[in-house]
């Protein structure tokens, strides 16, 4: 009631008068709908009956029943010899109208329109020939944004919670009498694990938002859809989905987050469940370990054909979703408008990284902490022998009885034994944990297991102040490689003594003698299944429980699958 | 006026066509329109990348994939004297 | 005293998220439309004696809701009759921005327009003239440049002014039933 009392003698939006005659009838019919009059301004309803509104349109027949259906059908009918099938774009060409004469009253414009700084950028951005090349420049510095320069940060945070803050705790239990108790084991293996397995993706997280925020803010996001939609075209994605897919091969968990720069549900959801396909960085070590055991001479192959084993099957994947799942859903049109450029602010950028980074903490660390305790209470229960509680051997604990009941299913690959399988399960945690897993299992002593020196809390808090230090120098060395010059050798990582004998004679083992071609079809299944928990998360996060069950399944079957065809076809061929 | 109409995928980089009307799926013409590509509107091909096109109507940029450009049909009278 | 509630609306890419953060500071809140995957951004300002809600709406170029996006900034605006609704618009590509200004009009929202970026604007050489399109729409116009600060207190201003009336009329009805 009270926009009578307001109503200020305001320029009133008037259509034709045909379409005028219409509305002024149908408000009068829906006006009988005290229902209708009561929750809607009538003149706008009959508006949005005649532009076609099928929500509103069912609300009012439910509420005012045949009359309105007749009335408005009446309506129609007299308006047809005018409009014929566009009264609705007829409506919004007379809207567009009003709004012209109102922007003439509003708006003087020069003479002679300058050539704005905006196009004059799209010149070049979107020019044929550079602006693919430009596009994959920036892709390149966003990759290697959130993975190289972020990775001190990782490695201190990593190195805080499992030194220092794991030593707190131990004082602090001790001094509570509970010293070397199993309460100990779960607050330092499974609940401060479990929280560093959020923690540990924060720079990451901050880093690629940081990078987003910027390609957002700045207009660019919109051109690097156009440039790069032809491509995209065939996996029945937009240009736009580009990104995610780069950044998943740093990380699968930025990269699920990187589709809510996606407009349709659709896209974000067809792109979040082929991006953990990218083969992440995480699996890296895994590849690493194998291929020196198998391949020590062709490592480098079988590495870079893993990473194009993964966009091959995304690449298929991504087609038969769209004529499976999808199939109902075609790709919405493609429009799109590109926004001027603009200089990103800081204060802009800072609140989006902290904002979405925050987001992603608060939902992610309940799934991630209850898996991480769930995996050690497994460790921890000795199911044979003479174990503790907390304090038996991995193959006598609940751990490997699970492993062992789970091992069948990857037997027709060639690697059906506790020991992989095992591995297998905590990989599904983290990929980071597979390699040492390997090592537990096939139990070789842990040989680097730091001898820990007593520290004050206070060696202990300059040790991590001058940790971040070096973490950040870490990060701005690693800031020149950014653009593609790399100023330090990589580091090689070499298996720990013993562990390559014993899980190549485990390999042999459980393939009956085939043991490189297990090993291949183990790193196939390492590269297609769930690459995290943390991923599991971020996919419930952004796209519901159900999308993330067919992430999960999905990618268990296809990496069964396709782990299956290199084994049996490799015996086949006589590999 | 008695230019015949034809698809803005047609009108090639750097034409400034007239828009006539928008066919196919009334939700897409619908779209199209509130985006300002009304019928009488001009419009300029800013870049044709093969697949889809950089349009200025008004002060507005749209990138607009073949499929749509197919739908908006357009005489290629220009409108240099306009 | 009554709680107030204003929405922002306006295209994508107008600013309308600098505009909001600018009005509400630190006192957000961030969530999801009731049962819907789209964010839902709340913030609040205070206004002499007012507390006021602010919803920020997600970006549309039209209330026809036809998008999930739409059909939320709709239903708020329709059914959830907000005190006032600052309309954010682009100053650059003002015809545009003022499409969905015509459909807020249409839904008999209560208006304040924000001719946002008005730099960008001045740069391409337009020259905005907000009180003519003041006097045309009956509502106040504010022109600003959010990401530089600019007009923020002009538009507060707006908005204060508009509490009060809103106040007078509020007390107005309150007579009006006391008296029945």
């Amino acid at each position: 009631m009270t926009a009578v009392t307001l109503a200020a003698p305001g320029a009133a939006l008037r259509y034709a008068p045909p379409i005028e005659a219409e509305l002024d009838h149908l408000a009068a019919t829906l006006g009988a709908v005290p229902a209708l009059a009561e929750r809607y301004p009538l003149r706008w309803l009959a508006v949005q009956l005649l532009e076609g509104d099928e929500q509103l349109l069912a609300e009012a027949e439910s509420l005012g029943g045949p009359a309105v259906t007749a009335a408005l059908a009446a309506s129609r009918e007299r308006l047809a010899p005018h409009y014929g099938e566009d009264l609705d774009v007829a409506l919004v060409d007379q809207r567009y109208r009003f709004v012209h004469a109102l922007a003439g009253q509003a708006l003087t414009r020069p003479a002679a329109p300058p050539l704005t700084l905006s196009d004059r950028i799209d010149q070049v951005v979107t020019h044929r020939w550079l602006g693919i090349p430009i596009f994959l420049a920036l892709m390149w510095v966003v990759f290697k944004i959130t993975t190289d320069v972020t990775a001190p940060f990782v490695d201190w945070i990593d190195a805080t919670l499992s030194g220092p803050v794991s030593g707190w705790v131990a004082a602090l239990l001790s001094a509570a009498g509970l010293g070397g108790s199993w309460v100990e084991a779960l607050l330092v293996d499974g609940v401060i694990a479990g929280v560093g397995g959020v923690l540990v993706f924060v720079p990451v997280l901050l880093a690629l938002y940081f990078a987003l925020a910027l390609l957002e803010d700045s207009g660019y996001m919109a051109r690097a859809a156009f440039v790069m939609d032809r491509l995209m075209h065939a996996l029945g994605l937009h240009g736009k989905s580009f990104l995610p897919m780069i950044v998943g091969f740093g990380c699968s968990v930025p990269a699920i987050y990187a589709t809510r720069t996606l407009d349709s549900r659709r896209d974000r959801i067809l792109t979040g469940l082929l991006v953990p396909f990218m083969s992440c960085s995480a699996r890296l070590p895994v590849y690493v370990l194998i291929a020196a055991i198998f391949f020590p001479a062709h490592a480098g192959l079988v590495i870079f054909a893993l990473y194009l084993t993964g966009i091959a099957v995304a690449i298929v994947i991504g087609m038969l979703l769209r004529r499976t799942l999808f199939r109902k859903q075609p790709p919405a049109p493609f429009v799109l408008e590109l926004p001027p450029y603009r200089l990103p602010t800081l204060r802009g950028v800072w609140r989006q990284m902290w904002e979405r980074t925050a987001a992603f903490v608060r939902k992610a660390t309940t799934i991630i902490l209850a898996t991480s305790i769930v995996v050690w209470l497994l460790l921890a229960v000795p199911v044979r022998g003479e174990g503790r509680f907390a304090d038996t051997p991995v193959e006598q604990s609940a751990f490997a009885a699970v492993a062992g009941a789970a091992a069948p299913i990857f037997a027709p690959l060639g690697f059906g034994a506790w020991e992989t399988s095992g591995a297998l399960l905590t990989g599904f945690v983290a990929k980071e944990v597979v390699v040492s897993t390997l090592g537990q299992t096939y139990a070789v002593a842990a040989a680097e297991e730091e001898a820990v020196t007593p520290t004050t809390f206070g060696e202990d808090l300059l040790g991590i102040a001058g940790g971040l230090v070096s973490a950040t120098g870490e990060a701005l060395r690693a800031l020149p490689g950014v653009v593609g010059i790399t100023l330090e050798a990589p580091e090689e990582e070499t298996a720990p003594e013993g562990l390559a004998a014993a899980v190549q004679a485990g390999f042999e083992a459980s393939s009956g003698g085939h043991g490189a071609l297990a090993a291949l079809a183990f790193l196939v299944f390492v590269l297609l299944y769930t690459p995290c928990m943390t991923a599991v998360a971020a996919a419930r996060h952004e796209f519901g429980s159900r999308w993330m069950w067919v992430s999960i399944v999905g990618q268990f079957v296809v990496a069964w699958l396709v782990a299956l065809l290199v084994f049996q076809g490799g015996r086949l061929l006589g590999g | 006026m008695s230019t015949p109409a034809l698809p803005l995928a047609l009108a090639g980089e750097g034409a400034t066509v007239r828009l006539v009307a928008i066919q196919g799926g009334q939700r897409t013409a619908h779209r199209l329109a509130e985006l300002g590509l009304t019928p009488g509107v001009t419009v300029t091909v800013l870049r044709d990348n093969g697949g889809a096109l950089l349009v200025a109507v008004g002060d507005t940029r749209l990138a607009l994939s073949y499929g749509l450009a197919q739908m908006v049909l357009v005489t290629g009278e220009e409108l240099r004297d306009a | 005293m009554r709680e107030l509630t204003i929405a922002l609306a306006g295209n994508p890419n107008v600013g309308k998220s600098t505009v909001f953060n600018a009005l509400t500071g630190l006192h957000q809140h961030v969530g999801n439309w009731p049962g819907k995957t789209v964010e839902r951004k709340e913030g609040r300002l205070i206004l002499g004696a007012h507390q006021i809600t602010v919803v920020d709406l997600p970006g549309t170029y039209s209330l026809a809701a036809r998008s999930l996006e739409e059909q939320i900034a709709r239903d708020f605006i329709v059914r959830e009759r907000p005190d006032a609704v600052v309309n954010v618009l682009d100053a650059a590509n003002l015809e545009r921005n003022l499409y969905l200004t015509a459909q807020l009009l249409e839904a008999e929202a209560r208006l304040v327009l924000a001719l946002n970026m008005a730099d960008v604007a001045a740069a391409r050489g337009l020259r905005l003239n907000p009180e003519a399109l003041a006097a045309a729409l009956g509502a106040p116009v504010v022109v600003m440049t959010a990401s530089k600060g600019q007009g923020l207190a002009e538009l507060k201003a707006a908005l204060r002014d508009l509490v009060a009336a809103s106040g007078r009329r509020a007390a107005a009805a309150t007579l009006k039933e006391v008296a029945r």
